[in-house]
C-alpha cells in the first residue's frame, strides 16, 4: 500500500531520504523501508528507514517535513472478533513529499508533540492484537494533551482562526469524532467522518490517508490542521496552496473495491487457516538471486534491445530478436499497462481464496510475463483486458513474505 | 572388441568460467559466458553453426529450456543428469550423436550454481522414500575411507595422513597457479593437518569446495577438426560406468578401491590402446572430491601399484612436477565442484595443456591426457573416463 502511494508522487529529489512507517512491519531486523525503496524504482543512494508504531505516521511526516524527504506509510489494523479495532480498522497507505519542487500542494507551517508517556495501547512483540487501558483515562489524558498541543501549534503558527479542516487519527473513533468537533473545524466535507465511516482507523498511515484525503477536497488558503493522539499527541498545521481535485478520485477509488465476505476476509488476512492444497510448500526468496535481480524483482525492470529494441522480462544476456549479446538497457513496466494475452483459473495451486487466476501478461511497448491476477474474482477479467501491476505480498512461507507483483484490471480501460 | 570412438571425435574449441562464490552471477551468465568463449576460441564459428546441444547440470534448472532461453538457440537441447559426473556425460552423448553423423557440430555445456541454495556443501532433492537411510553428509561417507585403507594395507594412520595432506598440499598448490579457480592460495602442510576435522579424520582442506561455474566443449569429427582449428583435441578412448550399488547393499566390499572405477578404467584404455597407464600416461584430472578418493583413485586408475598409492604421493610422483602430473589444474580441491561443470572443466585443462596455453601450470610436451569424473558415494558410483591426445594415430 505504501509503494502503491508512493508511485503516484511526482518526481522526487535524488537523495531525498525515505521514512517508512508502518505498526505492522513484514520484518524485524531488516529493514521494510528498503523494500519500498527498490519496489519504487529509487536509487539505493538515499536514507531509507523505518519508524514504527501507531505514531510512526507523523513521525515519518514530521521528519520528512524537515529534511526535504518522502513520508510513505501503509498499515492495516486487525482486532480480534467483535472487537472495536476490527469494526474500526481499516487498511491503506499514503507518501508525501517535501522539499521545493513545483507546483506545491500545502505547506508546513508548524508541528508540535506533547510526548506523554501513556499505557493507552500497545502491543507486546510478536502479538497479533493490541491490547488497551480503559478508554475513559486515556482519552482524559489525551484531551487535556491534545488542548496544550492545539495550543501551541496554534501559536508557533500565528493562525488563531478555526481551520477549515481538523483530522484526528486515533484509534477510537467516537473520541477521534468528538475532538474534531470540539476543536471547531469548518469542514463541510466531513473528511474525517467519511474516512471514519468508509475505510477505518488505518493505524500509523491513518495520519496520512486523512491528510491526502483532505488536501483533495481543500481548496487554497485553507489551513488544515492534523493530530495524531494515541500514546501521545501530536499535531501539524498547514496551509494549502491549491484547490484539490475533489473527491471524485476517491469516491471512485472505493468504489472500485471488491467487496468480500467475512470468511474470505478472514481467510485473507490469515486468521483462517484453509486446508492447504496438496502442493509442495511455496518456496522462500533465495537472497542472492533476489539480490542480482533486484531491479527486476522489486522495480518491474526488465531489458530492451538497444539494437532491435525487443524487450524482455526479465532482462536476457542474449537477445532472441537479433542475437546481440549483452546489450539489453533497462527498460520498467513497473508503470506501464498492458493486455491479458491468455488467462485461466488455478483451483490447484495454493491460494488464500481459490480459484487463483493465473495470466500472461503482454505489456504496452512489448514484454510478456506470467502473471497473479489480483482484486478478481473469477468471472470478473477475462483475454484483452487491461492490466496494470500492483506490487503486493505474493505468498508467504513461514512467516517470510515474498513480494512481487501482480495484475490488477484496470476499472474502466477499453477492453 | 569395438575401438569406440577412438580418433573419431574432437573438441575443437572450449570455454570456462572462472569458479568460485560467483554471487553477482546468474546461471544464464555462467552458460552464455562458458558458450561464448567456447565459439570465440574457433576462428569463424558462429552460434548458429552449433547444430545441437547437451546441457549438464545436477539442480541448476530441468530440461534443455534453461540453455535454450539463456542462448537464445532455436536447437535441440538435452539436459543431462548425471550426479557429479553429469558434464562428462554431456560431452559424451554429444560425441555420440557427431559420431552417429547426425549432427556436424554440437556442444556440450556444463553449469551449476550451486551457491545460492545457502546451504553447506551439496545438497540433492531425492525423490519421496520411506526414508530408511540415515542422513549421512558426502564427507561422513567418503572419511569412511582412510581407516578401511590403513587396516586393509597396514599403513600407519599418521603416514596416511601425510599422503591425504599431500593431495590437499598439491592441489592447492596447482590451484594456486591457476586464475580460474576458486582458491588459489598455497596452503601450508601443517595448515593442512592441523585443521579442524568436520568429518572422521577430513578437515575442510580435504573436502572439495562448492561453488559456482561453467564450461563448455565444441565437438566434431575428429575427420573436421583441422577445418576448425590447428590444436584440435582428440578422444582416444572413453568409458561410462553405473554400478549396481552392490557395495552398498550387500556385504563383502572393502573401502580400498571403487569397482567402478576399475571397471570403467579397463574399457576406457581398451579403447585408447593404453596397456601402461602408469608409462603412457602424461597427465590426469582425477575426481578429487575428498582427498582419500583421489588417493584410492591413483590404484584403481592403475597409476599405483594396489596399496602403494600412498607411498607414490608422498614420493612426490603426482606432483606437477613428478612422472605423471594429477590435478595440475588445482582439481575439485581447487576449483570446488560446480557438478555439472567439472567434467567439463577437467577436459578444458587438457585442452589448454596440449595447447601450450597452461601459463606457469604448463607440462612438458603432453601427449596424452585422462579425465576422471564420478558420481555418488563409496558403494556405489557411476564413474566416467576419457582419455585425449594431441594427435591422431598414425
Amino acid at each position: 500500500m505504501g509503494v502503491a502511494a508512493a508511485s503516484k508522487l511526482p518526481p522526487v529529489d535524488e537523495g531525498a531520504p525515505l521514512f517508512f512507517a508502518t505498526a505492522s512491519p513484514p520484518f524485524a531486523d531488516k529493514t521494510n523501508a528498503t523494500i519500498v525503496r527498490a519496489a519504487l524504482g529509487w536509487d539505493e543512494w538515499r536514507l531509507a528507514v523505518d519508524l514504527a508504531g501507531l505514531r510512526s505516521g507523523f513521525g515519518a511526516l514530521s521528519v520528512a517535513s524537515l529534511t526535504g524527504g518522502v513520508a510513505v506509510m501503509g498499515d492495516h489494523r486487525q482486532g480480534r472478533t467483535g472487537s472495536a479495532d476490527e469494526a474500526d480498522g481499516g487498511a491503506a497507505g499514503a507518501a508525501f513529499a517535501f522539499g521545493e519542487g513545483p507546483d506545491p500542494v500545502a505547506e508546513v507551517l508548524a508541528t508540535a508533540s506533547a510526548s506523554t508517556e501513556l499505557m493507552d495501547v500497545w502491543r507486546a512483540p510478536g502479538a497479533q492484537y493490541a491490547e488497551s487501558w480503559e478508554e475513559r483515562f486515556s482519552q482524559h489524558v489525551l484531551s487535556k494533551a491534545i488542548d496544550d498541543v492545539v495550543a501551541e501549534v496554534g501559536k508557533r503558527s500565528g493562525i488563531s482562526d478555526s481551520p477549515a479542516v481538523v483530522l484526528v487519527a486515533a484509534p477510537q473513533r467516537r473520541f477521534a469524532l468528538g475532538r474534531a468537533k470540539a476543536l471547531g473545524a469548518l469542514d463541510t466535507s466531513d473528511v474525517l467522518s467519511v474516512h471514519r465511516s468508509q475505510v477505518g482507523y488505518c493505524a500509523a498511515a491513518d495520519v496520512g490517508v486523512q491528510l491526502a484525503r483532505a488536501l483533495d477536497v481543500s481548496r487554497a488558503g485553507d489551513i488544515v490542521l492534523v493530530i495524531n493522539a494515541v500514546g501521545s499527541v501530536d499535531a501539524m498545521t498547514l496551509r494549502v496552496l491549491r484547490d484539490g481535485p475533489g473527491v471524485d478520485g476517491w469516491t471512485q477509488w472505493l468504489e472500485s473495491r471488491r467487496s468480500l465476505s467475512y470468511v474470505e476476509f478472514l481467510t485473507w488476512i490469515g486468521r483462517l487457516g484453509r486446508e492447504p492444497a496438496r502442493r509442495p510448500e511455496k518456496p522462500g526468496v533465495a537472497a542472492p538471486p533476489a539480490v542480482r535481480n533486484a531491479s527486476w524483482k522489486y522495480a518491474m525492470t526488465g531489458g530492451q534491445c538497444r539494437q532491435c529494441g525487443k524487450v524482455y522480462l526479465p532482462a536476457h544476456r542474449v537477445c532472441g530478436g537479433c542475437g546481440a549479446v549483452d546489450s539489453q538497457t533497462p527498460y520498467s513496466v513497473a508503470s506501464r499497462q498492458g493486455r491479458v494475452a491468455a488467462i485461466s483459473t488455478d483451483a490447484v495451486t495454493d491460494s488464500p481464496s481459490p480459484p487463483a487466476i493465473a495470466a500472461m501478461v503482454d505489456f504496452d511497448g512489448g514484454g510478456r510475463i506470467m502473471m497473479e491476477i489480483a482484486d478478481s474474482a473469477a468471472g470478473e477479467i477475462a483475454l484483452g483486458d487491461v492490466v496494470e501491476p500492483v506490487f503486493r505480498r505474493v505468498y508467504e512461507v513461514k512467516g517470510i513474505p515474498n513480494y512481487f507483483w501482480k495484475a490488477r484490471r484496470v476499472m474502466g480501460a477499453e477492453a | 572388441m569395438s575401438k569406440g570412438l577412438h580418433d573419431r571425435i574432437a573438441i575443437v574449441g572450449m570455454g570456462c568460467t572462472n569458479f568460485g562464490e560467483l554471487w553477482d552471477s546468474s546461471s544464464d551468465d555462467l552458460a552464455v559466458d562458458a558458450v561464448e568463449a567456447a565459439i570465440a576460441s574457433v576462428p569463424g564459428l558462429n552460434k548458429s553453426d552449433i547444430e545441437a546441444y547437451w546441457y549438464s547440470t545436477l539442480a541448476t534448472g530441468h530440461s534443455g529450456l534453461p540453455l535454450a532461453k539463456a542462448l537464445k538457440v532455436e536447437r535441440p537441447v538435452s539436459r543431462v543428469e548425471n550426479y557429479c559426473a553429469s558434464g562428462s556425460d554431456a560431452f559424451r552423448n554429444a560425441a555420440f550423436a557427431v559420431a552417429a553423423g547426425v549432427y556436424d557440430v554440437a556442444m556440450a555445456v556444463g553449469v551449476e550454481k550451486l551457491k545460492d541454495s545457502g546451504y553447506s556443501g551439496l545438497t540433492v532433492d531425492d525423490p519421496p522414500s520411506d526414508n530408511t537411510l540415515p542422513e549421512i553428509s558426502n564427507p561422513a561417507s567418503y572419511a569412511m575411507l582412510p581407516a578401511s585403507y590403513s587396516e586393509h594395507y597396514g599403513v600407519d594412520p599418521a603416514e596416511l595422513r601425510q599422503a591425504l595432506t599431500h593431495v590437499a598440499w598439491k592441489n592447492h598448490s596447482n590451484g594456486a597457479l591457476n586464475p580460474r579457480a576458486q582458491y588459489k592460495s598455497v596452503v601450508s602442510k601443517e595448515t593442512i593437518d592441523a585443521a579442524p576435522r568436520v568429518a572422521g579424520d577430513l578437515s575442510v582442506f580435504d573436502c572439495s569446495g562448492v561453488a559456482d561455474g561453467g564450461a563448455a566443449a565444441i565437438i566434431v569429427r575428429a575427420e573436421d577438426a583441422y577445418k576448425y582449428t590447428d590444436m584440435p583435441m582428440f578422444l582416444k578412448g572413453m568409458s561410462l560406468h553405473a554400478g549396481s550399488s552392490s557395495g552398498a547393499s550387500t556385504a563383502g566390499q572393502r573401502h580400498v578401491t571403487f569397482p567402478e572405477v576399475t571397471a570403467c578404467a579397463k574399457a576406457a584404455y581398451a579403447e585408447a590402446g593404453v596397456t601402461d597407464p602408469r608409462t603412457q600416461i602424461s597427465m590426469a584430472e582425477v575426481h578429487d572430491c575428498f582427498t582419500p578418493t583421489e588417493m584410492i583413485l591413483l590404484e584403481d586408475l592403475g597409476f599405483s601399484e594396489r596399496g602403494q598409492g600412498w607411498k607414490d604421493l608422498i614420493a612426490g610422483r603426482y606432483d606437477l612436477d613428478g612422472d605423471l602430473p594429477v590435478n595440475p589444474d588445482g582439481g575439485l580441491k581447487s576449483f570446488g565442484h560446480p557438478v555439472g561443470a567439472s567434467g567439463l572443466r577437467m577436459m578444458f585443462e587438457l585442452w589448454l595443456q596440449f595447447r601450450g596455453e597452461a601459463g606457469a601450470r604448463q607440462l612438458d610436451n603432453p601427449t596424452l591426457g585422462l579425465t576422471h569424473n564420478m558420481g555418488g558415494l563409496p558403494g556405489e558410483f557411476v564413474s566416467f573416463i576419457a582419455l585425449f591426445g594431441a594427435e591422431l594415430d598414425r
